[in-house]
């Protein structure tokens, strides 16, 4: 999809978006042999060095550490790894869900879809980060524990976008050519149909990738999220609030990251959206 | 007198590509010129370059484009220049009333405000023969028909009394019996106020019915300009003879065979869609107890307006719906204790849209290899041998195989369509407005492929269409529905010349025909394509027409 975009004239928020969202999805991936120093190793002598644009900063620290002495650039570059991780794990679940739901509702039609299109509704009334905070809260939290319930809160969108693109796909003449031929429905919906309505589902899970990075920053700066030690960019935030009076880089780079991230991964997808618009 | 809209040396690009070049044209006072030729033609084009309403990237140029007023036609838009739409769902606002939508023309150019504009409105709805004019103004678009969108159009087209009228395939949407109703209107309005009418349509019937002159364009140029009999009868360019050979014509009759076995039995048919109750919509019943029988070899064709459930019995056949009522057998068994896959290999359809009946993610090999892995009775190289021969056999080029539907053109789907259908060898084949949406010269071919099939492989077709000139050239029997039900059945050329049923007359009164002596010069009967279905082999048709355009992308 986007090759096919990029090919006919690059549209700037995918290449821009893209471009962006491909250096953090390598940090991440790299972050041991990136990343100058342990994330977790303390040492106390080295307590909240400022970064290079500060005086007296030290040149094996360039980003500064943090309270406890640890490196603020490797922490800041493991981060990226949690926050991609839940970002596209979580994104993964709830798309399974929400487009098996969507799918079979728009196809079905019927008591099914009315059934499914209830459970949609119900879903859509509950404020995702008050029942993340409870789930998390009841249960513990844990980077296994926050991917799991932001998967299972995040499909709505994509039950919604699949059914009504399924709805308009259930009756096209290619449908009732393959079910003629005496095709399953499994064999309908998963090859005639799904193929067709993956771009509209691709932009939602761009969006929703955006959505979940932030959820998990949320819940870790409310300390119900992922745990310390563990670098996570939202803990970082929540670990820095009692310094940043004095010591505000410990808030603007971590907040900066999550910027970022976000913006090109929202940028992307209207990106795509835009060069699936001008394909039509 | 001075001619009302004159065009000379239009050209417009889009791109690369030159869409028209060198038009050179003039509509007179009381006169319609009709503008034909297919799709991709450039006629639609030079229409909206006449009126200013090319796309965005389109260029334009001409040496001359000017109304009678001297100002360019653009300019007096809506005004004394008006234009007419194909799509009259489209064309209106589902928001707005009619009313108010006939008044915000008519404010926009002229004086007298609400009370005036109301006035000519309803005066209008009257002159364009709706019913209850007064009525309309206050309905919505949807509220209306087809047909009533049409003539409401028309009204709005005319509100600022305008002397020049475009009309862009205003009838291709309708049904003939209402296409037949807005030519005659069309034809007279023109008459009355003496409008200067440029008519752009493909069909040559419809020329035939309307139009003073005629100019036929092909790729982007006119190739011949004459009086409408003088194209008709003589045409001088040998493409203007090619559509006209193009042109469906009635099939020499096959003698009735005595104890062909019957493939497909219906009786008493029956579908109702929705309940009713209290709060849906009234029931509907699409089918009301229809009966077919359709011998070996044979091609039954269904004819009916919109709605009146052909389409419905098609998709029954095919096992796509379920009859609420009735019994359906197909080669002898019971259709309804037929599991999916053995019906399938009893009966294929073929649909109408040749864009929308292939997956547009798959590759044409996908597309054929797809049935026969599905009843899998083929190794992977049989399964390639099939494919070749399958694409063979409609006539196109192997090298589709690798190519995407998006890369050919209409007919060339169609026939890959009809490939897929082949694929399992059923003896029967349920094509539901297979031509419909195909240019004339390859809708000659895909009924000369159809008949070559039935020929060579006795194959037997339930053929359902709206077009009686296409039953005439394919069919051997013919059942005319109306209302869900069967009004009647017979022998093309008994029903023909002998209709019984009012419907089936005020359908054949409705056949736009163009005058014999053009078809008698064409080269008498097109006879159905050879063995392997390679359809108007042999020069009857002049090479123009018949060359397949090759495949875009390939």
């Amino acid at each position: 999809m986007s090759a096919g975009a990029a090919r006919r004239g690059l549209n700037p928020g995918v290449a821009i978006g893209g471009t962006v969202v491909a250096v953090f999805v390598l940090v991440a991936l790299f972050a041991p042999l990136i990343a100058p120093h342990d994330p977790y190793a303390q040492n106390l002598m080295m307590r909240l060095k400022p970064p290079f644009w500060h005086e007296g900063w030290d040149p094996a620290h360039p980003l500064g550490t943090d309270q406890l002495g640890r490196d603020y650039l490797s922490r800041l570059i493991h981060g990226a790894r949690v926050s991609l991780i839940v970002g596209f794990a979580a994104v993964a679940i709830s798309a399974v869900i929400g487009i098996t739901l969507g799918v079979i509702a728009g196809y079905a039609g019927g008591w099914t879809d009315t059934f499914i299109s209830a459970v949609v509704t119900t879903r859509l009334s509950l404020p995702v980060v008050l029942v993340a905070l409870a789930v998390v809260a009841i249960v513990g939290g844990s980077l296994t524990v926050v991917v799991l319930v932001i998967g299972g809160l995040l499909w709505d969108q994509f039950a919604v976008v699949a059914r009504t693109a399924t709805q308009q796909l259930r009756n096209a003449e290619f449908v009732g050519a393959a079910r003629a031929m005496g095709a399953g429905h499994v064999h309908v919906l998963a090859r005639e149909i799904l193929p067709n309505i993956a771009a509209p589902l691709i932009v939602v899970a761009t969006v929703e990738i955006a959505n979940a990075v932030l959820i998990e920053a949320a819940l870790s700066f409310l300390g119900l999220g992922v745990q310390p030690p563990l670098p996570s960019w939202g803990l970082m935030l929540s670990e820095a609030r009692n310094f940043m009076f004095f010591n505000a880089w410990l808030i603007t780079l971590p907040g900066l990251c999550l910027f970022v991230l976000v913006l090109a991964v929202n940028l992307l997808g209207d990106g795509l959206r835009d060069a699936r618009g001008a394909r039509r | 007198m001075s001619a009302l809209l004159t065009i000379r040396g239009l050209s417009v690009r889009i791109g690369e590509v030159e869409a028209v070049r060198g038009i050179e044209l003039s509509v007179a006072r009381g006169e319609t010129l009709a503008l034909v030729g297919e799709s991709g033609s450039g006629k639609s084009m030079t229409a909206l370059a006449a009126m200013g309403l090319l796309p965005r990237g389109a260029e334009m140029r001409a040496e001359a484009l000017e109304h009678a007023s001297g100002a360019p036609p653009a300019r007096l838009r809506g005004d004394r220049v008006s234009m007419i739409f194909q799509e009259p769902m489209t064309a209106l606002n589902p928001v707005f009333t009619i009313g108010a939508q006939l008044a915000a023309v008519h404010r926009r150019h002229r004086p007298g405000g609400p009370a005036a504009a109301r006035a000519r409105a309803l005066d209008l709805l009257a002159r364009v023969q709706l019913r209850d004019p007064k009525g309309t103004l206050a309905k919505y678009p949807h509220q209306l028909s087809g047909g009533q969108r049409q003539r409401v159009l028309i009204a709005m087209a005319l509100m600022c009394g305008p002397d020049l009228l475009i009309a862009d395939e205003p009838t291709t949407a309708l049904d003939v019996t209402t296409q037949a109703g807005i030519l005659a209107l069309l034809d007279g309005l023109k008459a009355e106020m003496g409008l200067g009418m440029l008519f752009i349509t493909h069909d040559l019937g419809v020329v035939a019915r309307i139009a003073d002159r005629v100019a036929v364009m092909r790729q982007g140029e006119i190739v011949e300009t004459g009086t409408a009999a003088e194209v008709l009868r003589r045409p001088r360019h040998p493409y203007t003879a090619g559509l006209l050979a193009s042109l469906p014509r009635p099939q020499a009759p096959r003698p009735p065979r005595p104890g062909a076995r019957p493939v497909l039995e219906a009786e008493g048919l029956s579908r109702t869609y929705g309940r009713g109750g209290f709060f849906g919509p009234p029931p509907f019943r699409a089918l009301d107890g229809v009966g077919l029988r359709l011998e070996a070899g044979e091609i039954l064709g269904v004819v009916g307006e919109s709605g009146s459930g052909k389409s419905t019995l098609g998709r029954i056949l095919v096992g796509l719906d379920r009859p609420d009522g009735g019994r359906l057998r197909l080669a002898g068994q019971e259709a309804g204790a037929l599991d999916r896959k053995a019906r399938a290999r009893l009966i294929q359809p073929v649909f109408q849209d040749p864009f929308g009946s292939l997956n547009p993610r798959w590759t044409i090999r996908d597309i054929l290899e797809f049935p026969l892995k599905l009843h899998g009775r083929l190794d992977g190289r049989a399964r390639r041998a099939r494919v070749a021969e399958l694409i063979e056999s409609v006539g196109l080029p192997g090298r589709v195989l690798a190519a995407l539907p998006r890369a050919l053109s209409g007919g060339q789907r169609q026939r890959v369509a009809i490939a897929r259908a082949l694929a399992v060898e059923s003896p029967i084949l349920m094509c539901d407005e297979p031509t419909s949406a195909l240019d004339v010269t390859v809708q000659a071919q895909v009924i000369a492929l159809l008949r070559g099939l039935r020929d060579s492989r006795g194959l037997s077709m339930v053929f359902i269409t709206h077009d009686l000139g296409v039953v005439e050239a394919l069919c051997d029997r013919v059942a005319v529905m109306q209302a869900g039900r069967i009004v009647e059945e017979g022998r093309t050329a008994e029903v023909m010349s002998r209709p019984q049923a009012e419907h089936t007359r005020a359908l054949q009164a409705a056949v736009l025909r163009v005058p014999d002596a053009a078809l008698s010069e064409g080269g008498g009967e097109v006879v159905g394509g050879g063995a392997r279905g390679r359809a108007a082999e042999g020069g009857l048709l002049p090479p123009v027409s018949l060359r397949e355009p090759p495949p875009e992308d390939i």
